[in-house]
């Protein structure tokens, strides 16, 4: 009996980048040497990080980046207030919160992953509310015509929670049979999913997690099954492992 | 820095409440961000940098309740004061830095290596080669990689540079392939 021949080692540079490859490229582009630029306006910067700034203009920030560590630093604080500043916006005070400009990026966000979960209904909106997009004062979630029940989290968006103990909840729907939970990456890649859940929470496995590098971003959705086959599905919320 | 302080009370005493919760959640928000994203070599700026960004966020909240002209005191006007502070800080003790590093090197009698954080990064043959592959990419490509090296996500590559998120998708994934082969022929891989 021959012995089949063993599989070709895959090359080096060939197939998708694993996360472990993107993260060692990231520290490395951090430490790229310096060539002094034109320092940035913080305030274009700012705008350019939120996604508030023309795209040429950002297009200009960003070549730079590559090219001046100290620059690429300002932008990513930028990204990591912007963030934390989403956050909390979430859970201020009606009179103290304003729109942030990235819940337009997690609504999108949260519209691919959930048409990348597969069988999941997307709402119509009426053209009452062309924008179906809720107001300031919680995550977007996307806005159904009628009475359908509506899934929410309690959990802040962004918020960063422990692997070892990563619990996920939503809000309880009425006489569901089931829920369906979905768990991926930002670019949707599928981390962890369980489709005949009876209770509205979940504590997602750490083997699940245990290959996603810390500060991993993971969106999550939720469909509530009833009796009937009628479901109601939630918007994509963001976390973030540690 | 000697006479930094915690902002001063309005007139009436203390910070509105809400205005400490504000105040509160900046602080907690800025100073894990500046650890998260700026070198070691940062912290010992780090408190000087909060509470100068934290008077200017608490000056503006001031002119808006003595009813100044200006913008409106919104939670994101105030987050944007709090981070254009804190560039501006930053750029100060970068810049610092810089001269202190170039004045010992001046002196001594063999350059001195790892005086500042620019020495660290020169020193990185991996960042030498990251630059100069990207350099080789296509302007599209380049930026798309790029912004996903600063951990934006292909939604948000799309709503920044105006791309479908289509062409974000293929741009990044395409472009990080690039980059990986660029890399690999020049003897680096993870």
């Amino acid at each position: 009996m021959t012995t089949p021949p063993p599989e070709p080692k895959p090359k080096p540079d060939e197939g998708p980048v694993s996360p472990a490859e993107l993260a060692w490229l990231r520290a490395a582009f951090a430490e790229s040497p310096v060539e002094r630029a034109t320092p940035v306006d913080p305030e274009q910067l700012w705008a350019a990080a939120r996604g508030e700034l023309d795209p040429d203009q950002t297009a200009a920030i960003v070549d730079q980046l590559h090219r001046d560590p100290a620059l690429a630093e300002d932008w990513r604080l930028a990204v990591e207030l912007g963030r934390s500043s989403a956050a909390a916006t979430v859970n201020a005070a009606p009179e103290v919160a304003a729109p942030a400009a990235n819940d337009r990026r997690y609504w999108v966000a949260g519209l691919l992953a959930a048409a990348a979960a597969a069988a999941i209904a997307i709402w119509v909106v009426d053209g009452k509310d062309p924008a179906g997009i809720d107001p300031v004062d919680g995550p977007p979630v996307l806005r159904a015509n009628g009475n359908e029940a509506q899934l929410t989290t309690e959990l802040a968006d962004g918020v960063t929670l422990p692997r070892a103990a990563l619990d996920l909840r939503w809000s309880p729907i009425p006489d569901a049979a089931r829920y369906e939970l979905r768990v991926t990456t930002e670019a949707l890649d599928p981390v962890y999913q369980a489709l005949d859940l009876a209770q509205p929470e979940l504590r997602i496995p750490s083997e699940a997690l245990a290959t996603l590098p810390e500060g991993t971003v993971l969106l999550w959705s939720v469909i509530a099954v009833m009796p009937d086959g009628r479901q109601h599905s939630s918007a994509a919320w963001r976390i973030v492992v540690d | 820095m000697p006479g930094a302080a915690e902002p001063e009370p309005g007139p009436d005493g203390a910070p509105e409440p809400e205005q400490a919760r504000v105040l509160a959640s900046i602080r907690e928000r800025l100073h894990a961000a500046i650890r998260k994203v700026c070198p070691p070599s940062m912290a010992a700026h780090t408190d000087d940098i909060v509470q100068l960004a934290l008077l200017r966020v608490h000056r503006a909240m001031e002119r808006q309740a003595v009813g100044d002209q200006g913008e409106p005191v919104s939670s994101a006007y105030l987050w944007r004061v709090a981070y254009t502070t804190t560039i501006d800080e930053l750029r100060k003790v970068r810049s610092q830095a810089n001269t202190r590093s170039h004045a010992v090197e001046a002196t001594a009698a063999v350059p001195l290596a790892e005086v500042s954080p620019e020495a660290t990064a020169v020193g990185s043959e991996v960042g030498v080669a990251i630059r100069g592959c990207l350099d080789a990419l296509a302007p599209d490509r380049r930026r798309a990689v790029v912004l996903h090296l600063q951990g934006h996500s292909v939604p948000e590559t799309a709503t920044m540079l105006g791309w479908t998120p289509k062409r974000a998708e293929n741009l990044v994934y395409r472009g990080l392939a690039d980059l990986r082969r660029c890399l690999v022929s020049k003897g680096h891989a993870p």
